[in-house]
This record gives C-alpha cells, sequence and structure tokens, in this order.
C-alpha cells in the first residue's frame, strides 16, 4: 500500500493510459493537490486510507454500477469526477457516473485551469476550508487525556465524528463504539490511574471504512485479563474486577489486551455492506422535467416563441420543448446552459430579434440557477439523509441541521439574475413571519438602503407592506397612488420601485402570500418596457414562492423525521439500560414498570447482587424529562454500575455520585432525587441513603406502609457534601416499595395515598401484580401531568 | 402560571399563580435573574395561588436560590399548600430555603 502523502491533500487518478495519467498528474499537481495513481478499480478498498481531495476516474477502466457505489462510499467527501479520451463518447458510462454521485466528466486537455475553474464553479476550491479538509486528511487520531470521566464525553464524540466521515458507520457501529469506549475509558481512569488526575489516559485511535480501532492506555500496573471471570457467572458478581470487560468482549468485534494488561485494544466494525445498484430514472431525467417546466412557465410569461434543446448520445441536437411546436436548429443561435454536465440549450424565435434575445439569454440563466439551486437541494437532502443514518445518540439533539441548504442561498441567486436582467440598482426578498406578522428580510442584492431586517405588515411608511397588506404589485412611478406616510418617507419623486407580492399556490390550489419581492432603482441604459418587466416579476414571485415553501416544508419534515429517529433510538437504547429483573429471580421477588413522558426520560432503577447475599436497589428521578434527563440517567447508571459493588454505605455511594454528576447537573440546572438502599436478609436489616426522594416505603407484615424519610436533599444541590443514610430492620418478606412523583403529581397526598392503598391491598401478592396495581390506582385518580412514571416493588 | 412583582422596602416579592411546571418554570427564573442583575438582593417568592410545582419547578428555585445567594442576597419562600409544603419536607429541600407560612412572617427580620 502507498504511503500516505502527509500533510498534503491528495487527488486520487484512476487510469491505465500513460498520456491519460500524465496530463491529470500534471493538472493536479498544479493545483497543489498530491496526485496518487492507480491503475484498476479492482480493490479499491486497497486506497481507503487516501482521504483524496478530488477523485478522477478514466471511464476507459469501464466502471459500471459497482465500482461507482464503491468509490462513493469508499471517499464519501470527495469530489468525483470521470474522465474521457478525446475520441470516446459512451453517454451510458457518464450517466452511470452521474448516478452515483460523480460530478462531471472531464475530455482533454485537462489542464490545471480547467479544473480550477470546474472546482470554483462548484464552490470547491482546494483551501476552502482547511480545518475541514486537514481534518479529514488523517485516519489517526492520538489524544492524551487527563484521569477524569468529564473526557470521556468528548473523546468519543471526537471518535464518533471521524467516523461519519465514512457512509459505512450506521447506528449499530456508533452506538456500540460509544458505549464500548467509555468503558474501556472509565475503566483506565477509575482502575488503570486509579482516578489519579496526574495520571494520563492515552488514545490511539485508526479509522477506516471497515472498522475502527482504538487503543485505550493507563498510566496503571495493569492486571491480568484472563483473571477476570465472566460476570454472569455464581460468585462473580461482586468482583470489582468485572469492570465491563464482559461489556466490552460483548460489544467490539476483537479485545487485545497488552501484555501487562494496562492498555486495551478494541476494534469495531463498521456496517459496511456491498454496494447496491439503483435503478436509473425514468427516460426524461428529472433535471429535463424541470427545465421543461420552467421554460413553460417563462414562455408564458414573456410571450417570448422560446426552444428547449438538448444534445443528444451523438452530439446532435434534439428539440425538448415546446412539444407541440418543432422549430429548426440553428446552432448559432443557441444559448447554452453553463452548469457543467448539462446539455441544454434555449433558442428563440425569431432568431435576431433583440427582446426575443434577451429573453432567452434570461432563460438561460433562470434554467441554470434553478439547477444549480436543484442540485444544492438534491446535496443538502443525501447529505442529511446520510446524517440521519448516522445518528449520534445524546450529544447531537442540540446540533443544528447545518448542512441544510439555506433559503438566504437560494434567493439571492435568484435575486441576483433579477437585478441583472431588469436593469434595477437593488433587489430583496422579505419572508412573512406569522408568529410575529412581520416581514422579515430574506435576502437582497445590490447596495441596500435600509438598515432594518424587520418591518411589521401593518407599517404605513413601508412599500413591502403596502404589497404584502393589499396583495398587490405596488409601482412606485404610478404617482397618486401611495398612501400618505410613504409619500413623506420617499419624497415626491421616488426611484423606480416595483413591489410584488410573493405567493405560494398549494397543490390543492388555495393561494398564500408568502412575502413580497421589491425591485428597486435603475442602472443607466436599461431598457426592459415596464410591462414585460412586471410580468416578468410576477413569473419569478411565483418561482420564489414555491422555492421558499418547499423549503419551509422540506426542513420541517427532515427535522422531524430525524428528531423521531433520534428519540426512538435513545428510548431503545435507554430500556436496555434498565437491569433485567429475571436474572434475579433467585435471590427476591422484583418488579418495575418505568414509563418515560416522551420518548426518553430521568426516571431509573437498577439493581444489584452484592457480596454476603446483600442486594442493592436503586430508584431514581431526574428532575425535568428528555435528553438532558436521559443523559443523566445514562450516566448514573454507569457511575453506580462502578461503584456499587465496591462500597459498602448507600452514603458515601452517593457521595461518589454527587462528584460524578455535580458539574453536569449544575450545568444544567437539574437535580436528582435518589434512593439507594442495601437489603442485607442474613442481618435482617437495610441499609439506606436516601437523596430528597419522596416516596420510598418498607412493608411489613400488616403495619401500615412506613416512609423512609429523605436523609438528605436531592442530589446535585453543589454546597451540599454530605449524604446522610439510615438503618433499619428488615424481616425475610418484607416488601420494599419505591415510586416516582409521576405516580403522585399534581396531587401528592391524594394520589399517594390511592397509590399506597393498592400497595397495602395487594401487599402479599406477586411483585408484579403490586406494581400493576400502582398503576391502576395512578390511573383512576385523575389526569396525571406529564412526568415519567415508575414503579418498583422488592420482595425478599 | 402568572406572577407579579412588587416591592416592599428592599425585599422583591414574586407572587405566583397557578403552576410552576416545565412548560413556564424559564420565565420565572429569567425575570428574577433580571431583577437580580439590577441590584435587588432579597428576594420573597410567594406561592399564595400556586397548586403545584414540579420537579423542574423545584429545579429552577434551588438555582436561583443558588445564584441570588452568590450574589450576597437570600431567597425565602411563603404561603406554600400543605400539599407543597409536605413535598419540601419529604425531599428536605425544606432544609436550603427558609420557608414561612404567610408572606408577613416571611418579611419579618428579612
Amino acid at each position: 500500500m502507498p504511503g500516505r502523502e502527509e500533510g498534503r491533500r491528495s487527488a486520487l487518478v484512476v487510469s491505465q493510459r500513460p498520456e491519460m495519467v500524465a496530463e491529470l498528474t500534471e493538472a493536479v499537481g498544479g493545483l497543489g493537490l498530491a496526485p496518487r495513481v492507480i491503475s484498476t478499480l479492482d480493490h479499491l478498498e486497497a486506497h481507503a486510507d487516501a482521504r483524496p481531495w478530488l477523485v478522477i476516474t478514466d471511464l476507459a477502466l469501464d466502471p459500471g454500477d459497482a465500482e461507482w457505489a464503491s468509490l462513493a462510499q469508499l471517499f464519501p467527501r470527495s469530489t468525483l469526477w470521470a474522465v474521457m479520451g478525446a475520441g470516446d463518447c459512451d453517454v451510458d458510462a457518464v450517466i452511470t457516473a452521474f448516478r452515483h454521485g460523480c460530478l462531471d466528466c472531464l475530455t482533454p486537455p485537462v489542464t490545471r485551469e480547467v479544473l480550477s475553474e470546474k472546482l470554483a464553479s462548484i464552490g470547491r476550491l482546494p483551501g476552502a476550508k482547511p480545518g475541514e479538509l486537514d481534518r479529514y486528511m488523517s485516519n489517526e487520531i492520538r489524544l492524551e487525556l487527563p484521569s477524569d470521566l468529564s473526557v470521556i464525553e468528548h473523546a468519543i464524540k471526537l471518535l464518533a465524528e471521524r467516523c461519519r466521515d465514512y457512509r459505512s458507520y450506521g447506528q449499530r457501529a456508533l452506538v456500540n463504539l460509544r458505549i464500548a469506549v467509555s468503558e474501556a475509558l472509565s475503566n483506565a481512569i477509575l482502575y488503570g490511574n486509579r482516578g489519579d488526575r496526574s495520571k494520563k489516559v492515552r488514545i490511539r485511535a485508526n479509522v477506516d471504512a471497515w472498522a475502527i480501532k482504538v487503543q485505550v492506555s493507563d498510566e496503571g500496573s495493569g492486571f491480568d485479563p484472563r483473571r477476570v471471570p465472566d460476570p454472569t457467572s455464581d460468585g462473580a458478581i461482586e468482583e470489582p474486577g468485572g469492570r465491563g470487560l464482559f461489556l466490552l468482549r460483548q460489544l467490539a468485534d476483537d479485545v487485545t489486551f497488552s501484555e501487562v494488561g494496562s492498555s486495551v485494544t478494541l476494534t469495531l466494525k463498521s456496517d459496511w455492506e456491498e454496494p447496491v445498484v439503483r435503478e436509473p430514472e425514468g427516460p426524461l431525467g428529472g433535471e429535463a422535467e424541470l427545465l421543461v417546466d420552467l421554460m413553460d412557465r417563462i414562455r408564458a410569461s414573456s410571450g417570448a416563441d422560446l426552444h428547449l434543446w438538448t444534445e443528444n448520445v451523438d452530439g446532435l441536437l434534439q428539440h425538448v420543448a415546446p412539444l407541440d411546436r418543432k422549430t429548426e436548429a440553428d446552432p448559432s443561435s443557441l444559448h447554452w446552459l453553463r452548469t457543467p454536465g448539462i446539455r441544454y440549450a434555449v433558442q428563440a424565435q425569431p432568431p435576431g430579434d433583440e427582446e426575443a434575445e434577451r429573453w432567452a439569454e434570461f432563460a438561460r440563466d433562470l434554467l441554470d440557477e434553478a439547477f444549480a439551486y436543484e442540485s444544492r437541494l438534491a446535496d443538502s437532502r443525501r447529505d442529511l439523509a446520510e446524517r440521519q443514518e448516522e445518528i449520534e445518540l445524546l450529544h447531537n439533539i442540540t446540533e443544528t441541521l447545518g448542512a441544510v441548504t439555506r433559503l438566504e442561498d437560494a434567493t439571492s441567486q435568484i435575486l441576483k439574475g433579477v437585478v441583472r436582467v431588469t436593469g434595477a440598482e437593488r433587489a430583496s426578498l422579505w419572508i412573512y413571519d406569522p408568529s410575529s406578522e412581520d416581514l422579515v428580510l430574506a435576502a437582497s442584492h445590490g447596495p441596500a438602503r435600509l438598515a432594518t431586517e424587520r418591518v411589521s405588515v401593518s407599517s404605513g411608511v413601508s412599500v413591502s407592506a403596502l404589497a404584502f397588506r393589499e396583495n398587490r404589485t405596488v409601482r412606485l412611478e404610478d404617482v397618486g397612488d401611495l398612501p400618505e406616510g410613504l409619500e413623506e418617507r420617499l419624497g415626491p419623486t421616488p426611484e423606480p420601485w416595483v413591489a410584488v407580492p410573493v405567493s405560494y399556490t398549494s397543490p390543492g390550489g388555495a393561494t398564500r402570500t408568502v412575502g413580497v419581492l421589491n425591485v428597486i432603482g435603475r442602472r443607466s441604459g436599461s431598457v426592459i418596457s415596464d410591462v414585460g418587466e412586471t410580468r416578468l416579476l410576477m413569473t419569478l414571485a411565483r418561482q420564489i414562492g414555491s422555492a421558499v415553501e418547499n423549503l419551509r416544508l422540506f426542513e420541517e419534515i427532515l427535522s422531524r423525521e430525524k428528531l423521531i429517529g433520534e428519540l426512538n433510538l435513545a428510548y431503545d437504547l435507554q430500556m436496555k439500560l434498565l437491569p433485567d429483573l429475571s436474572e434475579f429471580t433467585e435471590v427476591a421477588d422484583v418488579a418495575a414498570r418505568c414509563v418515560p413522558a416522551r420518548p426518553v426520560g430521568g426516571d431509573f432503577y437498577q439493581l444489584f447482587k452484592l457480596s454476603d447475599g446483600k442486594i442493592g436497589a436503586m430508584l431514581g428521578d431526574v428532575t425535568s424529562h428528555g435528553f438532558s434527563a436521559s443523559l443523566i440517567m445514562a450516566l448514573s447508571m454507569s457511575v453506580m454500575g462502578i461503584y456499587a459493588r465496591e462500597t459498602t454505605s448507600p452514603g458515601d455511594l452517593l457521595r461518589a455520585l454527587h462528584h460524578a454528576l455535580i458539574q453536569k447537573l449544575e450545568s444544567t440546572e437539574m437535580f436528582m432525587t435518589l434512593f439507594y438502599g442495601v437489603i442485607d436478609p442474613a442481618r435482617e436489616r437495610l441499609f439506606y441513603a436516601n437523596a430528597g426522594h419522596a416516596h420510598a416505603f418498607r412493608l411489613h407484615g400488616t403495619a401500615a406502609p412506613e416512609r423512609l424519610l429523605a436523609t438528605s436533599p436531592p442530589l446535585g444541590i453543589a454546597e451540599y457534601g454530605g449524604y446522610g443514610e439510615a438503618l433499619i430492620q428488615w424481616a425475610p418478606g418484607d416488601v420494599l416499595c419505591l415510586f416516582t412523583d409521576g405516580l403522585t403529581n399534581p396531587s401528592l397526598k391524594i394520589a399517594e395515598a390511592a397509590v399506597l392503598e393498592a400497595v397495602d391491598r395487594h401487599r402479599h401478592d406477586p411483585a408484579d401484580e403490586i406494581v400493576a396495581a400502582m398503576f391502576e390506582a395512578r390511573s383512576r385518580s385523575g389526569e396525571p401531568a406529564p412526568d415519567d412514571q415508575t414503579a418498583f416493588v422488592l420482595r425478599a | 402560571m402568572n406572577f407579579g412583582v412588587s416591592h416592599q422596602d428592599d425585599v422583591t416579592i414574586v407572587e405566583v399563580t397557578g403552576q410552576l411546571i416545565v412548560g413556564n418554570r424559564q420565565e420565572l427564573k429569567d425575570d428574577v435573574l433580571k431583577l437580580l442583575e439590577s441590584g435587588s438582593r432579597k428576594f420573597l417568592i410567594d406561592f399564595k395561588d400556586t397548586a403545584y410545582i414540579d420537579s423542574s419547578g423545584l429545579g429552577v428555585l434551588v438555582g436561583l436560590s443558588k445564584k441570588i445567594r452568590e450574589k450576597g442576597g437570600e431567597l425565602r419562600l411563603s404561603n406554600l399548600n400543605e400539599d407543597l409544603r409536605t413535598l419540601f419536607e419529604l425531599t428536605k429541600l425544606d432544609t436550603l430555603f427558609i420557608i414561612a407560612d404567610s408572606r408577613e412572617r416571611a418579611l419579618e427580620e428579612f
């Protein structure tokens, strides 16, 4: 395998023709890209480490669907181009390439200038975003971190981001990575370095499309991994060395330890799948339909006789639209679209007519813009779909959909065209915001005169507001037409100004005004007639209206789908974190139910088999619901899992939890009520600590439920460091009953009494029947406020 | 939830009516912090007509109490109904606030 071109961006050239290779390497070298040449499309995976900026594939190698799919999958962030020889002409090959995300097909001569121009036209020049690209160049991550649990989250985020450079990492791989690396790091921090912050934890990771390999090393004295028993085996459960190694072995595809055991290497495979060949699109591609449709509209509104032509397989001109009227091909009168890869041209009839020619030019520009806009939209759609597959569980919920095509980008392109064609000095687009009843500036082109970006639709001194309110085109040249306030503002001889309402007609036929398009001022020498101009503007306004509305809907759908996907995943994961109670049947009769108010919540319970037949039981309730709460919940579960078997005092355990979580809790203004009790059946006692949890009870014999009072305020209140504990008697057959305030709100006393009454009535029934009775009592006592509802019952 | 702000001597009194829950707690928090920024130090939140505070509402009260204390001020609560009073006792949050039965009692020696 060739060495990696350290520090230099590269271009991958795939060709076996010496003259082609020479031409291409010179051209990419001229751009400052390090050329890397391969002569075959077989075993492309050998080059997965390349991370090229540009991939140019010679069509003479005859790449098919499978090869292009591999290229796209292996080099997801690279610009893919095809190249063909001077005499070659294989349209099918080009179409195949384009279908897989290839952006352009080069033909000789390929020079540095040609490449540079093409890259500029798609907005990708080497050096555009150095940070992102440099990151992309390296497959390896090396980190040296202090022994602090808080670094885990950051390290995992970094690794997951790197994996997401490849499409082959899906949910399964990323979730496994998160949990496995988290376990490995907490092992290194808590056991290897014994929490000593002066000691370091080192991470070395290597990512490619197939797998990520992560080595975690600590500065501890190591241990013998062979001596760590399977924690599910009898008696092993309280062995502190259980340490999540079991979990590591379950999640990672390979786990190896260094000789002394102070370093562990995890290998996790990606969700790589063999490329799937997609069905080709219909005979008239999506792009052609778009162009024909746009042409029809321009023809209708301009009155000009415009025709659309394309160049077919054999390089012959072919008439595309209008369907009902053919015309003679005249290559000299064709206005070719500039979008790369698109061989379409606009022609005006009769040739030579000045106004018709101008319309043809305008139509060509508009088609170019529209096509560029469509392809950007398609890019973002693909990007977003990709991102959705790569959901990063709990951390990226706050991430905005950064890659979406912004309305500003789309509209500013359109406005640029408007200004150029109408000869106006400037143009602006204002979009209606229903929540504030304002018009908000979405885009503008040309020297702005107005300092504001927001104007009320009821404003008496705004031309835009007037056009919007009355839903009609306002021309400032028609004097006498203006309300008083406006005339005062603009003076008796205002500059040319046309404000056109932008409307959207839904497929159902209803038309809504969604904004206003302004075209203002006039550069000297412009001649377009007012009538034509107005008609043009109205056509544009309709186009913009659809664009605005489609984009809005599109964004709405995407964000909703993304959110739902994440929530489902988070729910599944959260439910998986809760213990499987069937593993405890031989030590206790135990049942629990957890119903989050939203897909994820902040209630949780956990159970531990401890030494000498003791049982540890925990119930927690993080204030607030949703993602932030579930994150705290997951952290608590993992910290408790680490400390519970090592700590004999429940108060100490809460203190450990306090220190692990306090920063997170404080920064999010949350706290957590938590009950943790250790039942010791041999000594007939219950040792517990209760941090502000209101509903914890013990049932003994026929006595009324005994409340196990809080021994401290809730967890997460910074200045409160001490967690008290209490010791009470525990007779065999006693019942521990814990529940969260989701079962009692909004009326603590009445609802709690109802739940306790149900517990009392079923106190001699199996635990699961008690839990069922508690939820039933809850549902009978009125509409609950939305909160997570959890009940936990244990008889031992 | 509604709340009104009034002043008595140097004490800022915030009267809360309705529920203090996850949906509206931010409003209360923002306003109290604004008052804290503008120099108020002694705060009394009066829950005369408040039936219910959920756990995130409690979270806001704890957070506010901390921020006010950091600025050398104090937050007192008054007029909690029986349910809320019980809630504060059961969660031991009553150890973190001065809680008075009535507004008058809360204002004594503030």
